[in-house]
């Protein structure tokens, strides 16, 4: 655990050349950490130690936020490993959906946003949908790519023993994918935070409006609040991630066993 | 070698993508003639598809276009030139790799929309803004593959050539930087979707005298505006169905030899 | 970390190198102005057809001054880019260029008048049959404006309180005025917020109708947007302000008279077809700021919480605007 702890020592650094540097500059665009935590303070966490300080603000629109956030990075998840796994084991099928999917992920996501309100009106469903759509692409590619470079020869032992068609997906194609997907998996989590953010930028809660009403509101120290509050998130997240990872390929492994 | 004339219809990609984008657009079209997708709020594929044509008789769309491609290039080598041997010193030097570690995780997630307007105050000049936000947003795709590349290297390669008395430097351009390219490869075909998609987002949000983002504001001001804008963002796809194709075959070009390349 | 940080440091030494040598730019020939090639950021609405009037007719030219435009997403949004000096003039709305200015943000002058709403140029607008018939009933509903925390909202707030409703009583969504008609007709929103050409397409397309015009009574004649630039700029730089000032109340003047002449500039800077163009309703157009309808903007955003305290908007004019 201390080690751990120690492996932060450069966070206090960063954020004492950060205040010192913001000091000197005094700019109203660039205002110190330390106004910065009193902003973040004044908004989210003036509540009781019992709710971990939260206030009513942040327990209106964090958990909306975080909610969606998993929602539609789990959803990925199951769509892009299916439709990744079985685009690397088809090439007849990777063939006829290569374009569309090159074309869908060049598709800048603001710009997409009014497609998802038609097809599923406001609401946490088109949120989920935006969130969905944008960070699919990592854990495709990344399954496809696992898929496709499943050892020949395992497959072939596999098939001479009889194993049937889903056995050799859920015992072979499957695990041997594993860490090329889990790989896309860390990236699309971060990529979520993202979208979240632009999802909820047309809606009446979350940290999305809340950040886009400061930057309305020209609340500075409000947008760099979000900005910091983001930015703890998506650490807290990768942590959580890699930690879970960790375990999973583990599993993974000892299965194998190697 | 590829047949140049493939023997059955199906084994061409060509045909196939074909194929496969027709259908969508019928899909498409059917959802908004059936109902499904009300025509107020969201166009017609076919009305999309006439205004996306008439935009590439449009010169000043298609200036447009180049000053968003022109961006998007020189974003993504500024990305390149610093995100790949950054990524070679922390992916070589495990204890730089620790101490970055909790800020590189900060700053990652942290989303473009929130600091668009903070670059826009730093920059005095739209491209040079435009740059820096691409060269953040698509930095870490590369910077995380390399690391990861450098990861695989065989221990093997590494530890013969250490053993023939090669130093650090030259075990790392002889045999680490070549088994590491094509996953840097990789980095940089992610990077550049990202770039493109930040390229006219940094116009939509900041604006500017060109650019398809601009363009978007421009259509805005028009109750046509969003077929018009539908219509630009078939552009950018296109665009990234272009440019990722271009990598796909630098790619194969040059890693012939390398095994999760060569099929 | 340390990456952005040079990159940080590096704009800020640009931004000094620019603010130093801005100045040595001056033309010998064009009347002594401090600078003769000037930007300016606009919204691609109706409202600024003067600049692109003053373009074509070479008012700007005569003056000495070499004009070049850039599409902005909006006020607010280009505030930083006045700031930092990539545009010399900004069209912003008055509520977000007044929240700059009060915020400590930005130091801005306003320079020119650009718009005031005259009845018919922007409608609260519901579906063909929608119970809502009188601002009574919005209470409780969702009412979708371009922009938060701005001229829309703050008009509909002042719509609400002889209603007895306060601001908290309605949602306010952002949503573009394009695809405004297709939130009204989803029920995504219950009632839009919407300026020419956006209610006619509405209107046309979709049998919308009018809740009430926003800006009658206490709002009528509301100012809606001008043209700011940076105190530096209009210490550093008068006569250019001053040559600004003339060839945009030239051309207003043209624009006020000669509806003809808007709907010709339109088709040069928007995307709004000439059919449309010919039927709008302008009109509106300003050739000088009134100092007691801005404070009256002021005073209604310190009513509604915008402003936290009471802004005096008469220092904000630099020379010659009111006049």
């Amino acid at each position: 655990m201390i080690a751990r702890l120690s492996g932060l020592w450069v966070v206090p650094l960063v954020l004492v050349v950060w205040e010192l540097a913001t000091r000197a500059m005094e700019h109203p665009f660039f205002p110190p950490p330390s106004t910065i935590a009193g902003q973040m303070r004044e908004l989210w966490f003036t509540g009781s130690p019992a709710r971990l300080w939260l206030n009513d603000t942040a327990l209106a629109n964090f958990p909306q936020s975080l909610g969606r956030l998993l929602a539609g990075w789990a959803l990925s998840g199951v769509a892009g490993v299916t439709v990744g796994v079985a685009l690397g084991r088809s090439p007849l099928l990777y063939r006829f959906l290569d374009p569309v999917i090159q074309f869908g992920r060049a598709l800048p996501p603001p710009a997409l946003l009014p497609m998802f309100l038609a097809l599923f009106s406001t609401g946490t469903r088109m949120q989920i949908a935006t969130i969905t759509f944008g960070i699919v692409w990592p854990v495709l590619f990344n399954a496809a790519d696992g898929a496709r470079g499943v050892e020949p020869l395992h497959l072939e032992t596999a098939r001479v023993f009889g194993l049937s068609r889903g056995q050799r997906l859920f015992r072979i194609i499957l695990p041997s994918a594993l860490p090329k997907i889990f790989a896309g998996l860390r990236l699309s989590l971060s990529l979520a935070l993202i979208l979240m953010v632009i999802a909820e930028f047309f809606s009446t809660e979350g940290i999305g409006f809340q950040l886009r009403a400061a930057q309305r509101a020209f609340d500075l120290p409000g947008v760099w609040g979000a900005i910091v509050l983001l930015g703890i998130l998506g650490y807290l997240l990768n942590q959580g991630f890699l930690f879970l990872e960790k375990r999973a390929l583990a599993w993974h492994d000892a299965a194998k066993g190697r | 070698m590829p047949r140049l004339i493939p023997r059955r219809p199906f084994d061409s990609a060509l045909v196939c993508g074909f194929l496969g984008v027709a259908g969508l657009l019928c899909l498409a079209e059917a959802a908004g003639r059936l109902g499904l997708i009300s025509t107020v709020q969201f166009p017609l594929a076919s009305t999309v598809l006439v205004t996306a044509a008439g935009l590439a008789a449009d010169p000043e769309f298609l200036l447009d276009v180049g000053a968003t491609f022109a961006g998007w290039a020189l974003g993504l080598l500024l990305t390149v030139a610093l995100a790949v041997p950054a990524g070679l010193l922390l992916g070589s030097v495990p204890a730089i790799e620790a101490a970055l570690r909790p800020v590189i995780e900060f700053l990652r997630p942290i989303p473009s929309v929130a600091l668009i307007p903070l670059a826009a105050f730093v920059f005095t000049e739209r491209l040079d803004m435009k740059i820096a936000v691409i060269v953040y947003a698509s930095t870490w795709p590369i910077l995380i593959n390399t690391m990861y590349g450098l990861r695989e290297v065989d221990p093997l390669a590494k530890e013969t050539l250490r053993a023939f008395g090669f130093g650090r430097t030259a075990v790392l351009l002889r045999v680490s930087l070549p088994s590491t390219a094509p996953f840097i490869a990789t980095g940089i075909r992610v990077a550049a979707t990202i770039a493109l998609i930040l390229a006219i987002s940094t116009e939509l949000l900041a604006g500017g005298s060109s650019g398809i983002g601009a363009f978007i504001i421009l259509a805005g001001s028009s109750p046509d505006g969003l077929t018009l804008t539908v219509a630009a963002t078939v552009w950018a796809g296109l665009l990234g169905i272009t440019t990722n194709g271009a990598f796909v075959w630098a790619e194969r070009r040059l890693f012939r030899w390398h095994p999760g390349v060569a099929r | 970390m340390s990456g952005f940080r040079r990159l940080l440091v590096l704009g800020i030494a640009a931004l000094m190198v620019a603010a130093c040598g801005g100045g040595g730019e001056s033309g010998g020939q064009s009347g002594g102005l401090e600078k003769t090639d000037i930007r300016i950021g606009m919204v691609p609405l109706p409202e600024v057809a003067p600049i692109q009037i003053a373009i074509d007719k070479g008012y700007f030219a005569a003056e000495g001054l070499k004009v070049e435009t850039e599409t902005i997403a909006g006020g607010g949004a280009a505030m930083p880019d006045l700031i930092s000096g990539k545009l010399d003039f900004l069209h912003s709305n008055y509520v977000s260029a007044l929240l700059a200015s009060a915020s400590g943000v930005a130091k801005i002058k306003i320079v020119g008048d650009a718009y005031a709403a005259k009845p018919g140029n922007f409608l609260l607008m519901t579906k063909k049959g929608s119970p809502i018939t009188e601002p009574a009933h919005l209470k409780g509903r969702t009412v979708g404006v371009n922009t938060l925390n701005n001229v829309a909202t703050l008009t509909v707030s002042a719509l609400l309180k002889p209603a007895g409703l306060r601001p908290e009583d309605v949602k306010f969504v952002e949503r573009p005025f394009p695809e405004m008609a297709g939130a009204l007709d989803s029920g995504q929103v219950d009632v839009a917020f919407l300026p020419e050409p956006f209610l006619q397409a509405a209107a046309k397309t979709l049998g919308a109708v009018e809740l009430i015009d926003p800006f009658t009574g206490p709002t009528a004649d509301f100012p809606i947007a001008g043209y700011l630039t940076t105190e530096t700029f209009a210490q550093q730089s008068p006569k250019v302000v001053a040559a600004f000032q003339r060839a945009l109340r030239k051309a207003a003047e043209l624009a006020v008279s000669n509806p003809a002449e808007v709907a010709a500039a339109l088709g040069k800077y928007t995307k709004i077809d000439a059919a449309t163009a010919a039927t709008m309703k302008l009109g509106g157009f300003s050739t000088s700021v009134d100092p007691v309808r801005v404070q009256r903007v002021a005073d209604l955003m310190l009513e509604f919480g915008y402003l936290k305290q009471r802004l005096d908007v008469a220092p904000l004019l630099a020379g010659g605007a009111a006049s």
